[in-house]
């Protein structure tokens, strides 16, 4: 029995570019591709822009999507995945800001907070890498199998549970840093070594 | 058996589970509804036939055997003719050079049949094949206005079957001419993006493992690429040499 079966019925819509499957479509997954991109990007409004954009594009691809539902699906990730490393990237080309310019580490806290991120968790998650990240958002926040976790990020099925297991471990090792206050916690979110 | 700790899995699902609003939803499907409107419906690749799928190899090898002289005959050949197999196996070899090639022979057919001086009961097979070959053509194609023609065309020869066709036994009207012209004519238009075709074989994208249809678009990836049991596509730019610490 297939995983999606309400996908699954809106794969020939998709194809059509039929309105109704396409907001049937978006209906059962935004809110996850949502919180897929916003545990990458740690900012709301440019996650939900991301959800958008993987929509525009699929307006776009739509008659060469083949597959089932679970395709569609992975192909929806794959997408919003793509346009967050866009984002990444694209912050980390912002002009370097002088160490005098750093915000006070209250201050980042406090923007923190006001986000209502998990200060540890976010910290923690900032020392890993990009694709440590994808993983374990694609696990254990929009709760994907290891299966379609390693079609989202195109790789096998072995690696992408052996670096899904390193992620947590490295997860696990760094919440441990933070939380006895070896790391601090309120360290800015710093994606930019992951950069090229 | 994971090392995340349930606590922390939770903590992750707790921070970052997102609930966009409905103002959010409904100004993201709005847009949706704006792109699919701009771009248009669009009808899907039909399945591909028989024909498709074997016939490539058998013409390839029936146009080293057989003279050339027969080639061209068959060009010509309507369903039910002695060298219409011929020309349905050569079609494919031809559309490698002449991509609308196959959709021109099925319109010249539908033309030919509702030419024809007394009724075909291939009209409506004829109709068929010459739809199905029309459809893979861009959108924008000559052809798609010449088959509409055919079809209000067809529809009028339907709806007189009982009586005499007078209009085959007319003298071919200018418009006739100007149909089988159109069909001949080379045209040059731009395949539609939208309609380009996937290989069926997978998609060998860097960030594909399988293969559904066309990708996103590609990126590079900017993350960790140094452990050596992941086996993973290298991507055009070096990765930053991380290490896990």
């Amino acid at each position: 029995m297939s995983e999606y079966p309400d996908l699954d019925d809106l794969v020939v819509g998709i194809r059509h570019r039929s309105d109704e499957a396409f907001g049937d479509l978006y209906r059962l997954t935004a809110d996850a591709l949502a919180s897929f991109a916003f545990s990458m990007l740690s900012d709301r409004q440019a996650a939900e822009d991301a959800v958008q954009q993987a929509f525009l594009e699929l307006v776009k691809a739509a008659p060469t999507i083949k597959g089932d539902g679970r395709s569609i699906r992975a192909w929806l990730f794959r997408s919003v995945r793509f346009t967050c490393l866009d984002e990444i990237r694209r912050r980390g080309r912002r002009p370097e800001i002088p160490t005098e310019s750093i915000p006070e580490t209250a201050d980042v806290h406090a923007e923190i907070q006001e986000s209502g991120l998990d200060p540890s968790l976010e910290s923690a998650l900032s020392e890993l890498t990009e694709r440590q990240r994808s993983l374990l958002a694609l696990r254990h926040v929009v709760g994907l199998s290891g299966a379609e976790a390693a079609e989202v990020m195109a790789m096998s099925r072995p690696a992408a549970y052996a670096a899904t297991a390193r992620a947590e471990k490295r997860l696990r090792t760094l919440l441990e840093g933070v939380e006895s206050g070896s790391l601090s916690a309120s360290q800015p979110m710093n994606h930019t070594e992951n950069q090229p | 058996m994971s090392p995340l700790t349930k606590d922390t899995s939770q903590r992750m699902r707790e921070a970052f589970t997102v609930e966009m609003s409905p103002a959010t939803k409904q100004a993201h499907t709005s847009s949706i509804g704006e792109a699919l409107s701009t771009v248009g419906s669009v009808q899907a690749r039909p399945p591909m036939s028989w024909w498709r799928m074997r016939v490539p190899a058998l013409g390839a090898a029936l146009l080293v055997v057989l003279p050339v002289g027969t080639a061209i005959a068959a060009e010509s050949a309507l369903p039910g003719d002695l060298l219409y197999p011929v020309k349905r196996v050569v079609e494919p070899v031809r559309s490698i050079i002449d991509s609308d090639v196959v959709a021109r022979h099925r319109v010249d057919e539908l033309v030919r049949f509702l030419d024809a001086p007394v009724a075909t009961d291939r009209l409506p097979d004829a109709l068929r094949d010459a739809r199905e070959a029309v459809s893979d053509l861009p959108i924008g194609h000559d052809l798609h206005v010449v088959f509409d023609q055919l079809t209000d065309r067809a529809t009028d020869t339907r709806t007189s079957d009982a009586a005499p066709h007078r209009e085959a036994d007319e003298a071919p009207s200018s418009t006739e001419t100007d149909t089988e012209r159109s069909i001949e004519t080379e045209t040059d238009t731009e395949t539609d993006r939208s309609l380009t075709d996937v290989p069926d074989e997978p998609d060998k994208h860097p960030h594909d493992s399988d293969s559904r249809g066309d990708s996103p678009h590609e990126h590079q990836d900017i993350s960790d690429t140094s452990t050596t049991t992941e086996s993973e596509t290298k991507r055009d730019e070096p990765p930053p040499d991380h290490s896990d610490r």
